[in-house]
């Protein structure tokens, strides 16, 4: 009997433990990438690492839906959270022009630090939030790519 | 980190090239080739997220490096980006609790 020499290599056992570093690889990845924010040092970038983080995790959400292999339950988990991060994210881009707007009337002498201060301490404040609700899309969306791609294998 | 990356951008291509190699069809199992392909579809999808978040930071350090805040050309393209979005997962919404007939 013959046997191609490298099939002791290319055992079902190598590859099950090569699809499970795959799968850790997959969900430990994402999380020793340095999120957008970290790099953000302005209160504007902030909002801008933040609401395009947001953006990303929402088209991905938004390919999901569109996808007929997706669960009907997970489609509402998707449906919900976008809805619930894209009114927060409406409200954050409210704050930003507010902050921007008191920048601008402090540059031209017309008011105080302390307004200024009201807005920024606003701004961050959507910005903390808007972090919470998209760490809950995220998950949502990473649970349905992983539904999606399984269904997609069988 | 970035060889990480690499590795994993050119992993799906690898596994499904593993997977279809005539010589492989030879003594690999069906079930060996849906681990095979099941591994690339992981990484591909979350690698979409990985490189739009890395593609992101990058342009922030860039902002920070040129000591400026975003432009309004930059913030009017990633609303229309979550507007466009955010219309596809309304209307999917609006599809999927339409009563069928």
């Amino acid at each position: 009997m013959r046997y191609p020499t490298h099939r002791s290599f290319f055992t079902p056992a190598f590859l099950v433990i090569l699809l499970i570093l795959t799968a850790f690889s997959v969900l430990l990845l994402p999380a020793c990438v340095s999120k957008p924010i970290t790099a953000a040092q302005t209160p504007e970038q902030k909002a801008y690492a933040v609401y395009g983080e947001f953006v990303i995790f929402e088209e991905l959400g938004a390919q999901l839906v569109a996808s007929h292999s997706l669960p009907a339950t997970l489609r509402i988990s998707i449906q919900e959270a976008a809805q619930t991060a894209h009114g927060t994210a409406g409200t954050l881009l409210t704050a930003l022009q507010q902050y921007q707007a008191a920048t601008q009337v402090l540059a031209a002498g017309l008011t105080t630090a302390d307004k200024v201060a009201v807005a920024t301490n606003n701004l961050n404040t959507w910005i903390a939030q808007a972090m919470s609700d998209l760490a809950a899309l995220e998950t949502v969306v990473k649970t349905a790519s992983n539904s999606v791609n399984s269904r997609g294998t069988s | 980190m970035s060889a990480v990356i690499s590795i994993l951008t050119v992993a799906p291509a690898f596994l499904r090239a593993i997977a279809s190699a005539p010589a492989a069809s030879s003594f690999l199992s069906p079930l060996v080739d849906e681990l095979l392909s099941l591994g690339a579809a992981l990484i591909e999808q979350g690698d979409i997220a990985v490189t739009q978040l890395q593609e992101l930071t990058t342009q922030i350090e860039n902002m920070v490096a040129a000591k400026r805040d975003p432009t309004e050309v930059e913030w009017a393209a990633l609303r229309a980006r979550s507007d466009a979005a955010y219309a596809i997962i309304q209307q999917q919404s609006a599809t999927s609790s339409t009563p069928s007939a």
